[in-house]
C-alpha cells in the first residue's frame, strides 16, 4: 500500500479549494495548483496532478463548467469557470468548512 | 445533493463513458500544457531545461497514479477498468502463447469430452421416450418356469386374458417383430416388420403423422391388411409423397393398403421397424396356442395407479389365467418400466465413460488451475511492482480474475466445438445396437455444466493465488522474488493437485488397458467356425407360400441343389439358425438315461437348429467326436442328432453321450391332455459332438445346441439363413446366389447378405469402440498428469535455482542434482499411483460382468499401467532435472 500523504489528508478539502480559487476569476489546471500554493504560503503540499481529479469532480457535480481557450502567452489551455451551482456550493461548503474548523480549533484550544 | 446536481453529475459520468477517447486526449493535452508552464517556471527560476522537467514531472507526481485517482473521479471507471482488464488480459495471454494454448486446450478438451459423453447419456439413458407420459409404460413379461424367473415373452392367448383381466391398466398392446417380403415398385424387398395389437398407438400415445392408426377391428383375421409405414422406409422405400396413403403394396404375397405413416420420433421398439401390420391370426392358425410364447407386451399404467400396484394387480390377473388354463406355461408376470427395458444393457456402459468423462474433466481443471497457480507465483514480483506504483489490491485481483474468465470462455469455445464435432463422429461410426443412439444431439445443458465448471476452475484458482500474493508485505516480495512462503504454499496445492491427477490417470489407465484387453481376448476367442470365404444371407419365406414344413424344406433343398453344382462354391448350407445373425429357438429335452423330472418346471432345454447336410463343413465347425450328418441320414432313416460340446459336458460330465437316445420335448404323459392320443417325440441318437459355435455373440457363453437335419424333421422356420463357402472372394458369389434363388421362387429376395468375417467384425465393434474411447481418454488423462508432473518439477527447478547452484558450486555432482529434482516429480507421482491404483482395483471388481476372458485384478494390467505411469513421469521430470543440473551455478549466483 503507499503510504499515506499530506495531500490524501487534504484530498476532501481540494474540491473547496478549487472553487475558491475559481471563484476569484476563470483559471486552467496549472495556474489553480499555483494559486493554491501560494495562498497557503507552500503549506498545502498538494501534488499539482491532484488538482485535476478535483476539478474533473467539481465538473461532474455541476458546480464548474470548462472550454478550451488562449493564454496570455498563446498557449491552449483549458479554463474552469465557476458555475451559478457552484457559487452556491462554494458559499455552502465554506460555511460548514469554517463550522468545523472552528469546533476543532475549540476542542484543540481545551487542553 | 442537489437534484440538478444529481443530473449534471450523472451526465457527466455518461458523457465520459462515451467519449472517453476525447476525455483522454483532453486530459492528456492539459497535463502537457501544465508540465510545459511548470518546466517554463523552473526554467525562468534558473534550472537547466533538463533538470526543469524532471522538477515539473516530480512536482506533478505519479502520472499513472494521477490517471488512475483522474478515472476514479470520472466515475466510469468500473467499466473502464473491466475493458483495460480484458485487454490486459489477452495481451498477457498472447505473450505467453505457450500457456495459454496448453490452458485454452486443456479446457476444451474437458469441456468437449464431458459434454458430448454428457449429450450421449442424456440423449440414451435421461431424455424421456418420444411417447405420451412415458413414465406410466411399462413393458411386461410372463414369468413361464419357478426354476429359472427370466421374463420370456408371452402368447396370444395368454396375452388377451391379461388384457381382459387386469384393472390397474389403461390398456395392454402386445407386439413382435419379424420380417415381410414386399413388392416395392415391382422389386421384392424385404421390411422390417412389427406385428402389433391393434391398440399399440394408442398405448404408446402416438398419432400418425398423416393417415390413420389401427381401428379396434382391424386386429381380426380378414380384416387386417392394413400397414401404417414408419417415417424411414415412407421416405426411403415408398417416395415420401402423402399420395402412398390408399394404395396397395404387396406384402407376402397378400395386397396391404397404406392407412398412415408414423412421425420420424417413431422408432417402436427400435428404430429398425419399417412397417407396422396388425396381428391378427388365420382361425387355423397355429402360432394362436398357448404353446407359443413370442408376443412382447406392453401396457400403460392407469393414471393415479403405483407402479407397485400395478405389479400386484398383474400378478393377481396371471394367477386367474394360470388357474382357469392350466395348460398355459405362464406361472406368474412381471412389469418393467419401458425406459428400463429400451436402454437395458447400454446403462451401465454409459454411466462408466460418464465416469471417465468426469475424471478426464477433473484432470484438465486440475492441470488448468495448476498452470494458474504456477502463472501466479512467478508474477509474484510483477504484482509486487504494480501494487508499489499504486494498484490497489481489488484492482489486481480483479485483473486475475479476468484472465481466468478470458481463459475459461476461450476454452469453453473449444469445447464446444469439439463436442459437436465428436457428438456428430460418435453417432456416426458409434455402435449401431446401441439404443436410441441415433438421437443423441448436443445437449445444451451439458454446455452449461461444463462451461460453469471450467468457469468455477479458472476463477477460482485465479482468486486464490490472487488473495495470498497481494497480502502482506510486498517490500518482501519485491526483495524475495519469488522465494517466500505462499510460493511454498502455493507448490505444495500445486503437487497435491498433480497427485489427484496422476491418482485419475492410472485409474482411467487401468480401466482403458482393461478394455483393450478384453477386445483383443475377445479376438482371440474361438468362434467355432471359420469365417474365412464364408458368405450368409437370409431367406425370409412368406407364410402365404410356405405355409408348412414341407414346402419349405422343398425349396431349400432346390436352392441347394442348384449352388452345389456352382464351381466356385465348395459347399454351401441352409439352416434354421445361424451363429451371429439368430434365428435360433429352444427347445424342452429329455434324455433318455435319466430318471425323468418331477415336474414341466425341471425340464432342461437345448437351443435347437435346423440345418443341411453339409452344414458343418460350409460354417467350418470341427466334429470332435463321433461323426457329422451323412448321406445315410434320409428323412426316412432313423433320425439322428449332433450336439455341442457344452451339452456334452453338462449332460455327460464323465461319459460319452455318443449312442444315447434323446427327445425334443417333455415326457409326453406331462401334457398328455395336449397331445393327439398315443402320440410319441421322435426319438433321436446323438451320433456327435462339434466345438461350439459363438452363437449369439463372440463374448457370449454358448449355451447347449443340437443340430438335427431338417430332413428328418417335421418343424418350420420362417427365415432361413444361407451359407456358402466360396473357392475365393465369397462376395464375388453374391449374383449367383441370387440367381439360384430367384429360378427357384421369383418372388424371394435375397436379405441381408454378409459375409462371415464382416459379422465377426460387428459382433465386436461396440466393444472396439469402447476400448477406443476409453483408450482415448487414458491417453489425454496420461498426457495431462505428465504435463502437470513437468510442470511441478520444472517450477521446482526455477525455485530452487540458488540452491541448485550452491549445491553445485560446493561440488554436487550432476547425477545428484538430477535425482533431488526427479525425486521431486516421483514422490508426487506416488503418492497419486498409490491412490489411483487401489482405486482402480475396488472399480474393476465392480466392472468385472463388462470384461471378457480376463480377471477383473489382472496381473498384466495392474502391473503394466503403474510401469508405464512411471516411465512417463521419470520422462517428464528428467528434462528439468537435467536442464538443472546444466545451469553454471556462477551465472546463477551473479544473476541474484
Amino acid at each position: 500500500m503507499p503510504k499515506d500523504s499530506p495531500s490524501d489528508v487534504l484530498q476532501g478539502t481540494l474540491d473547496l479549494l478549487v472553487l475558491k480559487t475559481l471563484a476569484l476569476e476563470p483559471m486552467h489546471g496549472w495556474g489553480i495548483a499555483q494559486r493554491i500554493k501560494q495562498f497557503s504560503r507552500n503549506a498545502l503540499d498538494v501534488g499539482q496532478g491532484s488538482v485535476y481529479p478535483a476539478l474533473l469532480r467539481n465538473e461532474h457535480h455541476g458546480w464548474i463548467t470548462s472550454s478550451w481557450g488562449i493564454t496570455e502567452n498563446n498557449r491552449r489551455a483549458k479554463y474552469y469557470r465557476l458555475t451559478a451551482l457552484g457559487v452556491r456550493q462554494l458559499q455552502q461548503e465554506t460555511a460548514s468548512w469554517r463550522k468545523y474548523a472552528a469546533a476543532v480549533e475549540l476542542i484543540l484550544a481545551i487542553s | 445533493m442537489h437534484p440538478l446536481s444529481l443530473i449534471a453529475t450523472a451526465g457527466g459520468r455518461l458523457r465520459a463513458l462515451f467519449r472517453r477517447d476525447k476525455v483522454e486526449a483532453d486530459l492528456s493535452e492539459e497535463i502537457r500544457f501544465h508540465l510545459e508552464m511548470e518546466t517554463d517556471n523552473n526554467i525562468r527560476s534558473g534550472m537547466s531545461p533538463v533538470a526543469a522537467r524532471r522538477a515539473a514531472r516530480i512536482e506533478f507526481g505519479g502520472e499513472e497514479r494521477f490517471r488512475e485517482e483522474h478515472r476514479d473521479a470520472r466515475g466510469s471507471r468500473i467499466l473502464e477498468d473491466a475493458i483495460a482488464d480484458v485487454r490486459y488480459a489477452a495481451r498477457w495471454l498472447l505473450r505467453s502463447p505457450g500457456f495459454a494454448l496448453a490452458a485454452i486446450l486443456t479446457l476444451g478438451l474437458g469441456i468437449g469430452g464431458t459434454t458430448a459423453v454428457f449429450s450421449v447419456v442424456d440423449g440414451v439413458l435421461l431424455k424421456p421416450l418420444p411417447y405420451a407420459q412415458p413414465d406410466r409404460l411399462v413393458g411386461i413379461w410372463s414369468l413361464n418356469s419357478q426354476l429359472d424367473p427370466e421374463p420370456f415373452t408371452s402368447s396370444p392367448p395368454d396375452f388377451r386374458a391379461l388384457r381382459e383381466r387386469t384393472t390397474g391398466f389403461d390398456d395392454i398392446a402386445a407386439h413382435y417383430s419379424n420380417s415381410a417380403n414386399a413388392l416395392v415398385s415391382g422389386e421384392p424387398v424385404r421390411l422390417a416388420a412389427l406385428r402389433a395389437s391393434s391398440n399399440l398407438f394408442a398405448v404408446l400415445g402416438v398419432r400418425p403423422l398423416i393417415g390413420r392408426a389401427f381401428r379396434e377391428e382391424e386386429g381380426v383375421y380378414g380384416n387386417h391388411r392394413v400397414a401404417v409405414l414408419s417415417h424411414a422406409a415412407w421416405m426411403g422405400r415408398f417416395g415420401g409423397s402423402s399420395a402412398i396413403i390408399g394404395s396397395s403394396v404387396a406384402v407376402d404375397a397378400e395386397p396391404y393398403a397404406v392407412i398412415g405413416v408414423m412421425p420420424e420420433s417413431f422408432r417402436f421398439p427400435d428404430r429398425r421397424t419399417e412397417i407396422v401390420l396388425p396381428m391378427a391370426f388365420a382361425p387355423d392358425s397355429r402360432t394362436n396356442t398357448r404353446g407359443n410364447y413370442f408376443l412382447f407386451m406392453v401396457g400403460r399404467v392407469r393414471g393415479g395407479t403405483t407402479l407397485e400396484r400395478a405389479q400386484s394387480d398383474l400378478e393377481r390377473a396371471a394367477r386367474q389365467v394360470v388357474a382357469d388354463h392350466p395348460e398355459s406355461s405362464m406361472k406368474s408376470a412381471r412389469l418393467v418400466p419401458l425406459r428400463e427395458e429400451t436402454v437395458g444393457d447400454s446403462r451401465r456402459a454409459l454411466l462408466l465413460m460418464l465416469a471417465a468423462t468426469a475424471a478426464l474433466m477433473a484432470i484438465a481443471c486440475a492441470n488448468v488451475a495448476g498452470l494458474l497457480l504456477a502463472r501466479a507465483a512467478g508474477r509474484r514480483r510483477e504484482l509486487a511492482v504494480r501494487m508499489s506504483v499504486g494498484a490497489s489490491r481489488g484492482r489486481l485481483i480483479r485483473q486475475l480474475v479476468t484472465e481466468g474468465l478470458l481463459l475459461s470462455a476461450a476454452g469453453a469455445a473449444v469445447g464446444i466445438a469439439l463436442a459437436a464435432a465428436s457428438v456428430e463422429l460418435f453417432t456416426v461410426f458409434g455402435p449401431a445396437d446401441i439404443p436410441r443412439f441415433d438421437e443423441v444431439s448436443i445437449d445444451t445443458r451439458a454446455v452449461m455444466v461444463s462451461i460453469a465448471i471450467s468457469l468455477l476452475a479458472a476463477v477460482g484458482f485465479g482468486v486464490w493465488p490472487a488473495l495470498t500474493l497481494t497480502g502482506g508485505d510486498q517490500n518482501q516480495a519485491l526483495r524475495e522474488g519469488a522465494r517466500s512462503s505462499t510460493t511454498r504454499q502455493h507448490q505444495r496445492l500445486r503437487r497435491l493437485i498433480v497427485s489427484g491427477q496422476v491418482a485419475l490417470a492410472l485409474l482411467l489407465l487401468a480401466g482403458s488397458s482393461l478394455f483393450l484387453r478384453s477386445f483383443v481376448a475377445m479376438g482371440n476367442v474361438d468362434p467355432g467356425f471359420r469365417a474365412e470365404n464364408v458368405v450368409t444371407a437370409s431367406l425370409p419365406l412368406a407364410t402365404a407360400r410356405y405355409p408348412d414344413a414341407r414346402r419349405s424344406w422343398e425349396f431349400a433343398d432346390a436352392v441347394l441343389l442348384r449352388l452345389q453344382a456352382n464351381p466356385q462354391i465348395t459347399t454351401a448350407a441352409i439352416t434354421s439358425a445361424l451363429s451371429l445373425r439368430g434365428g435360433q429357438w429352444g427347445k424342452m429335452l429329455t434324455l433318455a438315461d435319466r430318471t425323468l423330472p418331477v415336474s414341466l418346471d425341471q425340464i432342461p432345454t437345448a437351443n435347437y437348429r435346423l440345418v443341411s447336410h453339409d452344414y458343418f463343413r460350409t460354417v467350418g465347425a470341427r466334429v470332435t467326436a463321433g461323426r457329422s450328418f451323412g448321406s445315410e441320414d434320409r428323412g426316412d432313416s432313423p433320425g439322428v442328432v449332433v450336439i455341442n460340446e457344452t451339452m456334452a459336458q453338462k449332460f455327460w460330465p464323465n461319459a460319452s453321450p455318443l449312442g444315447t437316445t434323446l427327445w425334443l420335448g417333455p415326457p409326453e404323459e406331462f401334457i398328455a391332455s395336449r397331445l393327439p392320443p398315443g402320440f410319441r417325440f421322435p426319438r433321436l441318437t446323438i451320433v456327435g459332438i462339434v466345438a461350439d459355435e459363438r452363437f449369439e455373440a463372440l463374448d457370449a457363453t454358448p449355451g447347449s445346441e443340437v443340430y438335427q437335419l431338417y430332413s428328418q424333421s417335421t418343424e418350420f422356420a420362417s427365415v432361413l439363413y444361407l451359407a456358402a463357402r466360396a473357392k475365393g472372394e465369397p462376395l464375388d458369389l453374391v449374383t449367383s446366389l441370387r440367381a439360384a434363388v430367384r429360378e427357384v421362387d421369383n418372388t424371394m429376395p435375397l436379405a441381408e447378405v454378409a459375409t462371415m468375417a464382416q459379422l465377426k467384425r460387428e459382433s465386436s465393434a461396440r466393444r472396439r469402440f469402447g476400448a477406443l474411447l476409453i483408450s482415448a481418454f487414458a491417453l489425454l488423462a496420461l498426457t495431462l498428469a505428465v504435463v502437470g508432473i513437468y510442470g511441478v518439477a520444472a517450477q521446482f527447478v526455477m525455485h530452487r535455482r540458488r540452491e541448485l547452484a550452491i549445491r553445485m558450486a560446493l561440488g554436487a555432482e550432476h547425477g545428484r542434482v538430477v535425482g533431488l529434482v526427479m525425486r521431486e516429480g516421483l514422490l508426487t507421482a506416488i503418492i497419486g499411483a498409490v491412490v489411483g491404483l487401489a482405486a482402480a482395483l475396488m472399480l474393476s471388481r465392480t466392472m468385472s460382468d463388462l470384461l471378457f476372458g480376463i480377471q477383473p485384478i489382472d496381473p498384466l494390467t495392474f502391473v503394466l499401467t503403474p510401469v508405464v505411469l512411471f516411465l512417463a513421469v521419470a520422462a517428464a521430470t528428467m528434462l528439468p532435472a537435467r536442464r538443472a543440473a546444466q545451469i553454471p551455478p556462477a551465472d546463477v549466483l551473479r544473476s541474484e
